[in-house]
């Protein structure tokens, strides 16, 4: 009943020249996205990451076992120094990830043109 | 006085992760028809998604012999949701969940975990059901 979950990496620079881990979410996130959320992110290179950036642009769907992954995610994410920023939500999961104080330990943007210029 | 009409949709899910997107899509369906405005859809559609995962995980913990009813009861300007599982019902209230606590390993991300058969609250559902008091009764939305 659940779409799969496919996440993909991309590495792009900041206009200020900063090295940024785009990490692109397709279908719901759910809690059988453990592998694509969780997993693509654990398989990043660690210790040379600084920044990476979460693209929900293509996601329908977020439940609470999802938004569960997403805060996993920025646990790990803070214990490594990183920071964590996210773009592409709709204005309702804008306002649930708001609800949730996801915006205490990650910035949202509009789109990924923002989030970079923020960077 | 006047009759008030009330118009009542019934759903029965499998006790199985996935299918609350089917009540999720009726509920919407449902208020799409009354007019709600798109806003209020999306914040229906969690709310009621989230109900339902609630009943299949904690009330008829993933039980597929049991199902979960949903009955959408639409008045003249209001929409009552039901979600009925098998569950006992709650012993205590649960916390209200703490993104700092979280964060920092003090309480697990997916939420307050209920007592067994109980239905859980106080999650994202609840609190979207409850911003736009659209579930006035008892054993409904969150």
């Amino acid at each position: 009943m659940q779409s799969e979950t496919k996440s993909r990496v991309d590495q792009l620079t900041s206009p200020a020249g900063h090295a940024v881990t785009v990490l692109r979410f397709e279908g719901d996130i759910a809690s059988t996205s453990k592998e694509a959320v969780l997993g693509a992110y654990q398989a990043l290179p660690k210790g040379t990451i600084k920044q990476v950036l979460l693209d929900f642009t293509k996601v329908d769907y977020i439940n609470s076992s999802g938004i569960a992954l997403v805060i996993q995610l920025l646990m790990e994410a803070a214990n490594a120094g990183q920071k964590v920023y996210a773009f592409g939500l709709s204005a309702h999961f804008t306002k649930v990830f708001t609800m949730v104080g996801i915006t205490k330990y990650a910035g949202l943007f509009p789109g990924q043109t923002e989030a970079l210029a923020a960077l | 006085m006047s009759e008030i009409k009330t118009t009542t949709v019934e759903v029965r899910l499998p006790s199985r992760m996935g299918f609350e997107k089917v009540a999720m899509s009726t509920a919407s369906a449902v208020a799409k028809l009354m007019g709600f405005p798109e806003e209020r859809v999306e914040d229906l559609k969690t709310a009621v998604a989230e109900a339902c995962i609630n009943a299949i995980e904690h009330g008829n913990r993933l039980n597929e012999k049991l199902s979960v009813g949903v009955v959408l009861s639409a008045g003249v300007d209001s929409l009552e949701v039901k979600v009925i599982d098998d569950g006992k019902g709650m012993s205590k209230k649960q916390a209200k969940p703490d993104i700092d606590r979280k964060m920092h390993g003090e309480e697990d991300p997916r939420g307050n975990v209920p007592d067994p058969g109980a239905g859980g609250r106080g999650g994202v559902g609840s609190r979207l059901g409850r911003q736009g008091e659209l579930c006035p009764a008892g054993d409904t939305v969150g």
